[in-house]
C-alpha cells in the first residue's frame, strides 16, 4: 500500500511539473515574440523618412 | 493598460498559488486513488481553458471572415486574436494530454490508448497544429483567410471531443459534469476544483493579452514597412 502511495505522489509531482514546464516555456516563447515585434517596431518607426 | 496586465498578473499568481494550497493540503485525498486524485485539479481547468481559447478562435475566425473586405483594420485585430487564441487552445491541449497520461499510467498502467476520446482528442490538437503551421509557412493575402476556413472545421472536432465518452465505450472515464443522475465531484473537492479553473483561466487571459499585443505590433511593424517600401519605389 505505502509503495502504492509514493507511485501515485510521483505521478501527482510528475503531472504539476509538467504542466508548469509547458505553460512557462510557452509564457517564454510569447515574451520572446513580444520583445521582437516591439524591436521591429521601433526599426521601422525609426527608418521612416521624414513628411 | 500596462499596469493593469501586470496587476492580473500578480492577481493570477495569487490565486494559483491558492488554488495550488488547497489542492495540496487542504481538499482530502481520494479513497481509492490517494494523492492521484488530485490530478484532477490541473487536468479539468485545462480542458475548459482550451475549449473557451478554441471557442474565441472560432468566433474570431468566423469575425474575421465576414468583415475581412468591408473593414480591414479591424479584422486584422480579429485575425492577431485567432492566433493567440489558438495558440493557447493547443498548449492547454497538450497539457490536458500530459497529464491525462501521467494520471493514466498510474491509474490504468498504460501511457495511451486509441480510444475514442484520447485519439479525437489527439486529431483536435493536430488539426490546430496544422493550422498554426499553415500560418506559418504560407504567405501571402489568402493565408488568413485558409487558416480561418480551417479553423471553422476544425472546432467541428470539439463537440465529438466532448460527446466521445458518451457516443462510445472508452476507456477515459464517463462524464463526471453534467452525467446525469450519480455524477459529480464531492463537494469536500469543489473549492480545489474552482480556485485551479479561475486561476488558469486568469492565465490564459494573461498569455493571450501579451501574444495578441505581440501579434499586433507585429502586424503594424509590417504595414509600416510595405508603406516605405512603396513610397521608395
Amino acid at each position: 500500500m505505502n509503495e502504492m502511495n509514493a507511485m501515485f505522489h510521483r505521478h501527482l509531482v510528475a503531472a504539476y511539473a509538467a504542466t508548469w514546464i509547458i505553460q512557462l516555456t510557452y509564457l517564454g516563447y510569447v515574451v520572446r515574440k513580444w520583445i521582437e515585434a516591439r524591436r521591429a517596431q521601433q526599426t521601422t518607426r525609426e527608418s521612416q523618412p521624414p513628411r | 493598460m500596462k499596469l493593469f496586465r501586470w496587476l492580473w498578473f500578480a492577481a493570477t499568481l495569487a490565486v494559483l498559488a491558492n488554488g495550488f494550497r488547497v489542492a495540496m493540503y487542504v481538499v482530502p485525498a481520494d479513497v481509492n486513488q490517494g494523492d492521484l486524485s488530485r490530478i484532477l485539479y490541473y487536468h479539468v481547468p485545462t480542458w475548459c481553458g482550451m475549449g473557451l481559447f478554441f471557442s474565441i478562435n472560432l468566433i474570431c475566425s468566423i469575425v474575421f471572415l465576414a468583415i475581412r473586405n468591408r473593414n480591414p483594420e479591424r479584422a486584422l485585430k480579429t485575425d492577431a486574436l485567432a492566433l493567440a487564441s489558438a495558440e493557447l487552445g493547443v498548449v492547454y491541449c497538450l497539457v490536458g494530454m500530459t497529464t491525462g497520461s501521467i494520471w493514466g499510467r498510474a491509474a490504468w498502467g498504460i501511457w495511451w490508448t486509441w480510444d475514442a476520446r484520447l485519439t479525437t482528442t489527439l486529431v483536435l490538437w493536430l488539426i490546430y497544429v496544422a493550422y498554426l503551421l499553415t500560418r506559418r509557412f504560407i504567405s501571402g493575402p489568402e493565408m488568413r483567410v485558409m487558416a480561418a476556413v480551417i479553423a471553422i472545421f476544425g472546432f467541428a472536432d470539439i463537440p465529438i471531443v466532448y460527446m466521445s465518452t458518451r457516443w462510445w465505450r472508452t476507456q477515459h472515464p464517463a462524464p463526471v459534469f453534467f452525467g446525469g443522475p450519480n455524477t459529480g465531484l464531492d463537494p469536500s473537492m469543489m473549492p480545489a476544483l474552482w480556485w485551479n479553473l479561475a486561476g488558469w483561466l486568469m492565465w490564459g487571459i494573461f498569455v493571450v493579452s501579451l501574444r495578441y499585443s505581440a501579434e499586433r505590433r507585429q502586424q503594424m511593424a509590417d504595414e509600416r514597412a510595405a508603406a516605405i517600401a512603396l513610397e521608395a519605389a
